[in-house]
């Protein structure tokens, strides 16, 4: 039997490839839906093992050794390092062990000591150390693979693994056992693949959750069923063709030897008498001449001899050997271990065709024909060794097996391409019903909200038509009321529209600035406070103790946030009321995570909504629209807001019970020094007594104006108007005004460009530090830097409201009035001038300190240096412009002539007459010398004069 | 008390700084150019009184005092002017910004003085009378 097994290492190694396929397969797989990392390094591990006995069943054939060889070594080795970074990918994914990358240096020095104590490379040292030290830590990795599910398969498949890398080392270190580890390893394989194949076939169901719930359509074992198929039916169409053709060559050496046995003369055996005697005899010599003879002329046969059935036992005649060969038999010699059929066969004188048959000089296939009739009959004997015999059977069975390999390579890629095509048709299906599904939501949105905005703007109208019939003064009162309410629902859904379709876009600019957070965040509880109250319904805050002072970042935006989410909880609660909870915990980092949490005794949400409520133009459902109004952009706007401030938000929700919702937001904390507490003038409650403004109001658009104009003359202050920027700065020219109200966008000459005109003094008669503030559309902070930068003090929004407009000239008064540079007893034009009138005596200037004269002489001596550099530059404005810095400071120091000589040398340099500069140059040079002098002598007396 | 001094010129400043020389309770602080200045004081240096000159690079005298008026907190500042020449338009678009004095370049110790004494807020007046309340009468 063992030999049955070597004679088809070729298909063991087949079927140990089918098995090593499956695993491939599906490593791939699982790498290809994501599953994990370290699947496609194993997948690459496992093609390189295809190669390898790929190359192994062409090299047992010795078809194209050099160049497989070396492959077969190199692609081993490279699978080694592959299986390598799987497990340790594995290791890090499941376990978080860091093995270091440079263990990959670790197989390769292996080898390299290996060869260097051989001499030599060799699969044997490839596969005991690199495969030991691989198969390790490979078993390992697969043991402590975390697998929820059948953690016995892991164990397995890691057990199979070791034990296949042990065989291949055992059957590698002794090519006798080759054939029975091949098998052997086979089988050990097997579990690791059907564990991956099933996990692969449960990631695939996953994936696919819509039928085909399989990657291959029958059955959990059907990729088994299949391989397994494909290899037996290869194994069998090999062994048939290897039947054949080893049928076809008995036929054909049995001929030959017939042949052969039919050109011996008879006469010549003859004289044979079958013992030692024979070979004195010339016939022996003759015969033996012609055994060899036959021998050179067929090389595939060993042995050509002949021999002879005498008295029960075969004795050898002649053989082809020459009498110094180790295999050579004298005439006589008893064919001692002849087996049964064999010597049946001989005495029988028929011909026949026997083997493999194991003598004391090998294994055999024996074709044998008689010659000669009656009284000495012998037989005609070819002796091929069976070692060739099979190699010419393995040869005949390759065809079949390369067919088999590609069936199996074609199935294998087959089911690849088909469980990526499909995983493509499941992307696009995804993003064909997203696609729709936005489509749908928008339309629909589109729907609530043109009602949304027709209901208050059909009120305005409404109203403003009964307005227009003159209606007694209570029910004008009441009417305007009402008007204005609609508006400002309108203003705010158009707010939300604005703000969601900048937080979508990403267009939103945040601010990083430092707040005070209670202040801040209690405002808003105050005034939704308010509104809650409306309802009959309580709102509870609850600060943390250790709530930091101050944060970092936009508190409009945060303030914003809790405004939605309270607008929400109070609109969905009709008994009880909102808690609000405000805390969070420090950071290592120095940042606070800002934790706001609001709960509400409202109708809660249905747990099937609950992931929707975030999207865009998501409602819990039309009805909610209907009962509750809204444009149900608010939560989509919260959570854009915070996702761009880098926090997030959860819900949990019992309907009928209510929701809490829950803001996680990680904000660098302030200093006490960044964030001052918010001043009064900020608080609600303000002055009513303003005294009376001159105000200009730049605006284009008329309404506007007409309302500005009113509101402010119901403050109590004086307005002009002027409908564009050149209009504005005409006035502002012929008349003093106080504050300038000035629209950001106009045509022409927009607001901004006013205002640098006006600062930029070019219009003459007008106050350049007259006291502007914006009025723009856009609040964002872009807009606002905008303003500040072209001069504006300060900036409100668009449509400015009466408290906004009061609360903003409130600011004029306080910082303007209290700041005002002086009590105006500011030297006017001529005091100035008086003052700044030269000394009558120059000398009056006290002696320079010895620390200044030192400092002058050092920075004096440098820039003459720059100088001398810049005139041997011939850079006359460069000369010019070091000349002016010498002169400017001559006269700190008293010394007037040195001063006189620079501004002479600058006047020149400017005049750009460079030829009398080199005198001028030495001139200053040598005073400049002089007054080191001066002032070194100054120095010494007045530092001794005092003691 | 804090005094800053701008200019762009080390002897310059230095010789101001001798010029004013030591008085308790005052700290003097430069800055080499307008836009430096600005930077510092809007980064939260509370100055009682600048001292610039008027041409240096990158940000000049005069239009840094037109953006101290301008800021809503910065306006208040009082500001005086020091320069090597004298210009009569200058000096009238000086006044419109109301600043509090002009010190003409070379500094006369004496006039410096005399005009920088009663524009600095006089502090050490209350530290004096805590003194006096302390000693022995």
């Amino acid at each position: 039997m063992p030999i049955e097994l070597e004679s088809r290492l070729d298909l063991l190694i087949l079927a140990q490839g089918a098995v090593i396929g499956l695993w491939t397969t599906a490593s791939f797989g699982l790498a290809r839906h994501g599953a994990s990392k370290s699947a496609l390094w194993f997948g690459w591990a496992g093609a390189a093992w295809l190669l390898v006995g790929f190359s192994q069943i062409l090299l047992l054939n010795h078809i194209l050794p050099m160049l497989l060889e070396p492959l077969l070594m190199l692609s081993l080795a490279i699978s080694f390092n592959l299986l390598l970074e799987g497990s340790r990918r594995a290791l890090r994914e499941d376990r978080g062990w860091m093995i270091p990358v440079t263990v990959h240096a670790l197989p390769p020095l292996f080898y390299l000591f290996w060869m260097v104590y051989h001499g030599a490379p060799s699969l044997a040292g490839l596969w005991i150390l690199g495969g030991g030290f691989v198969g390790a830590v490979a078993t390992v990795a697969l043991w402590c693979r975390r697998s929820q599910v059948r953690g016995y398969e892991a164990r397995l498949a890691a057990l199979g693994l070791g034990g296949y890398m042990l065989t291949r080392s055992i059957g590698a270190l002794d090519g006798q056992w080759q054939a029975q580890a091949t098998l052997a390893g086979a089988g050990l394989l097997l579990p690791l693949a059907i564990r991956s194949w099933s996990k692969y076939q449960r990631v695939h169901a996953a994936a696919f959750p819509s039928a085909p719930r399989r990657p291959w359509q029958w059955g959990a074992t059907s990729p088994f069923v299949l391989v397994a198929t494909v290899v037996v039916l290869g194994w069998l169409a090999a062994e048939w063709r290897a039947a054949r053709s080893e049928h076809r060559r008995r036929d054909e050496i049995a001929l030959r030897a017939q042949l052969a046995a039919a050109a011996v003369p008879n006469s010549l055996l003859q004289q044979l008498e079958g013992t030692f005697v024979d070979a004195e005899k010339p016939a022996y010599h003759q015969l033996k001449k012609l055994m060899s003879d036959l021998r050179a002329a067929n090389p595939d046969l060993r042995f050509v001899l002949l021999s002879k059935w005498h008295e029960g036992e075969v004795r050898f005649l002649v053989d082809s050997e020459p009498a110094g060969s180790p295999d050579y038999s004298p005439p006589g010699d008893v064919y001692s271990e002849a087996p049964l059929d064999y010597a049946q066969a001989m005495r029988e004188a028929r011909s026949f065709v026997l083997g493999p048959i194991t003598d004391r000089w090998g294994t055999w296939i024996i074709a044998s024909a008689p010659i000669g009739h009656g009284v000495n009959p012998a037989h005609m004997e070819f002796n091929v060794a069976a070692h060739d015999w099979a190699g010419q059977v393995r040869l005949a069975r390759l065809p079949s097996l390369l067919v088999t390999v590609c069936v199996l390579g074609m199935l294998m890629t087959t089911q690849q391409a088909r469980d990526r095509v499909r995983l493509a048709l499941l992307h696009l299906r995804t993003a064909k019903d997203s696609a729709e599904t936005a489509n749908r939501a928008k339309s629909e949105f589109l729907a609530v909200m043109s009602h949304e905005i027709r209901t208050p703007l059909g009120a305005v109208i409404g109203l403003l038509e009964l307005l227009r019939h003159d209606p007694p003064l209570e029910e004008r009162k009441r009417y305007a009321t009402l008007a204005r309410g609609s508006a400002e629902s309108l203003l705010s859904i158009l707010d939300d529209i604005l703000d969601s379709s900048k937080v979508e876009s990403g267009k939103l600019s945040l601010e990083e600035i430092p707040f005070v957070v209670r202040p801040e965040l209690g405002r808003v509880l105050g005034a939704m406070g308010i509104r809650a109250r409306e309802k009959h319904l309580y709102l509870h805050a609850r600060w943390a103790t250790d709530l930091p002072r101050a944060l970092r970042g936009d508190p409009t935006r945060l303030k914003q946030v809790l405004t939605n989410l309270l607008n929400n909880a109070i609109k969905f609660t009709s008994r009880g009321g909102i808690t609000v909870t405000i805390g969070g915990a420090p950071r290592d980092d120095g940042h606070w995570e800002l934790d706001i949490q609001v709960s509400d005794t409202g109708v809660g949400i249905p747990a099937e909504v609950l992931p929707k409520i975030f999207g865009r133009f998501e409602q819990a459902d039309a009805s909610t629209t209907r009962q509750f109004g809204g444009t149900g952009l608010g939560l989509s706007i919260v959570h854009g807001l915070l996702q761009q401030m880098g926090g997030r938000i959860s819900c949990t929700s019992t309907p009928g019970q209510g929701s809490t919702f829950h803001v996680h937001l990680p904000l660098p904390a302030a200093g006490p020094e960044e964030a001052p507490d918010p001043t009064e003038e900020e608080s609600p409650e303000f002055v009513r007594s303003l005294t009376p403004l001159r105000i200009l109001c730049a605006e284009d658009d008329e309404v506007h104006r007409e309302y500005l104009g009113a509101t402010l003359r119901l403050l109590g202050h004086q307005v002009a108007f002027a409908h564009d920027g050149p209009h504005a700065l005409e006035r502002l020219a012929a008349e003093r005004f106080d504050v300038v109200l000035m629209d950001q966008r106009m045509p022409g000459m927009d607001g901004l460009q006013t205002v640098r005109t006006l600062r930029g003094g070019g219009i003459s008669g007008a106050d350049t530090q007259l006291y502007v503030i914006g009025l723009t559309a856009n609040v964002t902070a872009q807009d606002r830097r905008d303003c500040l930068a072209a001069g504006m003090n300060d900036f409100l929004p668009k449509p400015a409201r009466p408290h906004e407009l009061q609360v903003a000239l409130e600011r004029f008064y306080r910082h303007f009035g209290r700041h005002s540079p002086g009590a105006g007893n500011e030297p006017t034009a001529e005091e100035l001038w008086e003052m700044s009138a030269p000394p009558i005596h120059e000398a009056a200037l006290t002696a320079p300190s010895p620390e200044l004269a030192g400092l002058f002489v050092r920075e004096t001596g440098h820039r003459l240096q720059l100088l001398q550099e810049a005139h041997a530059r011939a850079d006359l404005p460069a000369v010019a412009e070091v000349a002016h810095r010498i002169k400017g400071t001559c006269k700190c120091v008293g010394e007037v002539e040195l001063g006189r000589l620079a501004s002479e040398l600058e006047s020149l340099a400017h005049a750009g007459t460079d030829g009398p500069l080199p005198s001028h140059l030495a001139r200053l040079q040598d005073e400049f010398v002089r007054s080191g002098q001066r002032l070194a002598a100054l120095a010494s007396p007045t530092r001794n004069a005092p003691s | 008390m804090k005094l800053l001094i701008i200019d762009d010129d080390i002897i310059a400043r230095n010789a101001l700084r001798e010029s004013i020389g030591p008085v308790e309770g005052w700290e003097i602080v430069e800055a080499e150019d307008g836009q430096e200045a600005l930077d510092r004081l809007c980064d939260g240096l509370r100055a009682d009184l600048v001292i610039v000159d008027l041409n240096m690079p990158r940000m000049g005298g005069l239009e840094l005092i037109q953006r101290l008026r301008r800021d809503l907190h910065l306006r208040g500042l009082k500001v005086v002017v020091s320069s090597s020449a004298r210009d009569r338009d200058t000096i009238v678009e000086l006044a419109k910004l109301k600043i509090s004095g002009y010190l003409l370049k070379p500094y006369d110790a004496g006039r410096t003085q005399a005009l920088l004494q009663p524009l600095m807020p006089p502090a050490s007046d209350a530290r004096t009378r805590i003194r006096n309340l302390l000693s022995p009468t």
